[in-house]
């Protein structure tokens, strides 16, 4: 076509300048084949470019079919809102704790001289050579952090390291996994300290990473790799949302469970649209398999005690089996330390220590399984990356850290109970090196009678 | 010949050629980006509604299946309302073209994350539901002609089929699309036009091959 029209003397350059002002009048509803008559008239072949012009009316005319079109809006505008909702829509304010966070970082960033860029970047250096030279120690206190804390920091930059370094598929879902449950934990944190802003920023980072989560899983179901240990780490990360948010039904605590509610939807949307083969956990319910999160100590909305005016739901833990619902009875709440905190599964285990020796054994039942199944999770769920990093340590020290609240929040536990529990969690947890050295650490300080552990110290003063 | 060339050459002057000679925003929205940038919902859904048919005939077109698209698409506007507070009107072409942009990296990522390329099936052929026909033959003539279109657009290259789908179905300017692919205006200038003459050849050979078989 190109040496055509070379032949009659026109240069390639005259032909685009022709062509841009004939799609000009193309926008302007010229057909092609006006556009080119006067030229023929002048004996001029413009067949060429008549023919480049029809093509690109065609391709202008082009619609996606209505149906499709349609119904992918709706699909679209229900996720947009859904994520518009829970992402940040207020930023955190510029107080210290949120300087670093997530989404007031880049906002930070932008409004911050040279001067305090220095001295943020002097911050972070000072605390990454801390986090060197402190090792395991720092990453392991960083795991447990919440935002606001100093070395809050080191634990959202380890992250985006470790996704960053992901060297693989399923090295970055198991990253993800992990960035995810930190997400729930710290929300569920935050749900404590009341703190609206914050929680959205997490809700919509939590539910961020999940959305990659499952995507990436769809993904490689859809190239044919192995994609059993992201399930297992999705079906893990379900169902302690899921507690999480039966928790949060239960405290009463409104804001919390409507952005969970918002995550658990986006999520079942996206599983289906992805066709993963996940057992799903059943709306509204708790998993008995798993120990629910900090969730289990998540305050009503409002600080006026709405726990124990919440409707007493039926223990239908049957002694020996290890099986409850996760509701508190009314008789558990009565006796609660932490009033007016709406509380899961701490009731029923109360409530369970009321009916005697049965039930305590069943309590105590459900205690270990639960922890072992929350660590044989974790662990199946690191198998295949051994002792990767700070991240993929503290996908088994999340989940090991959920079981000590669990425990935290309970009464004292009698020596056997704690050395039966000590040696229960000691086995389940070989595979996970990090996770191991944390729960036997916990062990150690729950066989003492009367000793709070450190978590729960820590956690219930913030509680509190 | 040269009587129009002149014409054409004064006229394209004019209207400053290379500049975005197909997508002229309007003030309203203008206005509605403004507000947008301030974090206004409501703007921000109606630049959704002006927009969404755009981006996701550009993701459908690009990948294979509706659910990708529809992944591309929220991803898109989900980047876009994150990022809007940077879109500088001064600086970036046209909103368009700054849609666009997130939505050719999406896509981009996409595929990096998909390692896959465009299949040679393609997407299933586009139904009629909302066009009018005068005759049943018109509309088999319609539905073939962008049948065969659809298919000779998966015959291109990645580039010329992003130069393709930007330039020509999108109607961004050549700075646009250069921008949004990394390349010079020119460099888009001569792609366009090795893009189109590809297309015309696949939609010939595709006409060929059913009368041959």
């Amino acid at each position: 076509m190109r040496s055509r029209w070379r032949k009659r003397d026109l240069l390639v350059d005259d032909y685009a300048r022709i062509f841009a002002v004939q799609l000009l009048a193309l926008d302007g509803g010229t057909v092609p084949d006006e556009s080119c008559a006067a030229d023929e008239e002048n004996g001029g072949s413009n067949a060429p470019m008549r023919d480049d012009l029809r093509l690109v009316a065609a391709l202008r005319a082009y619609q996606v079919p209505h149906s499709e079109r349609s119904a992918a809006r709706e699909n679209v505008r229900a996720r947009l809102a859904s994520a518009i909702t829970l992402q940040a829509t207020v930023v955190p304010g510029n107080t210290a704790g949120d300087e670093l966070t997530h989404v007031g970082a880049a906002r930070y960033w932008r409004s911050s001289g040279w001067r305090g860029r220095s001295r943020v970047a002097a911050a972070v250096a000072a605390v990454l050579a801390v986090s060197v030279l402190g090792g395991w120690q720092v990453s392991n206190a960083a795991a447990a952090t919440y935002p606001g804390s100093p070395v809050y920091a080191v634990k959202r930059l380890e992250e985006r390291i470790a996704l960053a370094t992901a060297w693989s598929d399923q090295r970055r879902g198991q990253v993800l996994a992990t960035i995810a449950d930190h997400r729930l934990y710290e929300l569920t944190y935050e749900a404590g300290q009341h703190d609206l802003p914050m929680m959205r920023t997490l809700a919509g980072e939590y539910d961020s990473a999940m959305r990659s989560l499952i995507d990436l899983t769809a993904t490689m179901q859809r190239d044919h790799e192995d994609i059993s240990v992201l399930l297992s780490g999705l079906t893990h990360e379900l169902s302690t949302e899921s507690n999480a948010l039966h928790a949060a039904q239960i405290a009463g605590n409104s804001s919390l469970s409507q952005m969970l509610t918002s995550s658990v939807e986006s999520q079942r949307h996206a599983i289906s649209a992805g066709h993963l083969d996940v057992m799903l956990p059943a709306p509204g319910k708790p998993q008995d398999h798993l120990v629910p999160p900090s969730g289990i100590a998540i305050p009503p909305s409002t600080r006026s005690g709405q726990g124990a005016s919440q409707p007493s739901h039926q223990n239908s833990g049957t002694p020996g089996t290890g099986t409850n619902t996760g509701g508190h009875s009314g008789s558990g709440t009565s006796t609660s330390t932490n009033t007016g905190s709406g509380k899961g599964r701490h009731d029923t285990h109360e409530s369970q220590s009321d009916h005697g020796d049965e039930g305590d054994r069943a309590s105590l039942n459900n205690d270990s399984d639960s922890e072992n199944m929350a660590h044989e999770q974790a662990s199946s769920f690191k198998s295949t990356a051994p002792s990767a990093g700070a991240v993929t340590r503290d996908a088994a020290s999340a989940s090991s850290r959920t079981a000590r609240h669990t425990t935290s929040q309970l009464p004292a536990p009698s020596p056997q109970r704690a050395a039966s529990a000590s040696q229960t969690h000691a086995a389940t947890s070989k595979t996970a090196i990090s996770a191991s050295a944390t729960s036997k650490q916990h062990a150690r300080i729950a066989a003492e009678p009367g000793v709070p552990t450190r978590g729960a110290s820590a956690h219930s003063s913030r509680q509190l | 010949m040269r009587r129009i060339d002149r014409r054409m050459f004064w006229w394209g002057r004019r209207s400053g050629w290379g500049q975005s000679v197909a997508v002229v925003e309007d003030e309203s929205e203008a206005s509605l980006v403004v507000r947008a940038t301030q974090r206004d919902t409501d703007a921000f859904s109606q630049l959704y509604h002006l927009y969404f048919d755009r981006v996701y005939r550009y993701a459908r077109l690009r990948l294979r299946n509706p659910a990708d698209a529809e992944d591309v698409t929220a991803a898109v506007f989900l980047s876009a309302w994150r990022g809007i507070d940077r879109f500088c009107p001064k600086h970036e072409t046209s909103f368009a073209g700054w849609l666009f942009r997130l939505a050719h990296n999406t896509v981009v990522d996409r595929y990096r994350r998909l390692r896959e390329t465009v299949s040679l099936d393609g997407p299933e052929a586009p139904s009629t539901d909302d066009v009018a026909f005068p005759s049943p033959e018109a509309e088999l003539e319609w539905r073939l002609t962008l049948v065969e279109l659809h298919k000779a657009l998966q015959s291109l290259t990645d580039e010329q089929r992003e130069v393709v789908l930007l330039r020509f179905v999108e109607g961004l300017s050549a700075r646009e699309v250069g921008t949004i692919m990394g390349k010079h205006e020119g460099t888009v200038r001569g792609m366009q036009f090795r893009a189109i003459e590809a297309l015309r050849r696949a939609l010939s050979l595709a006409k060929a091959r059913p009368a041959g078989g």
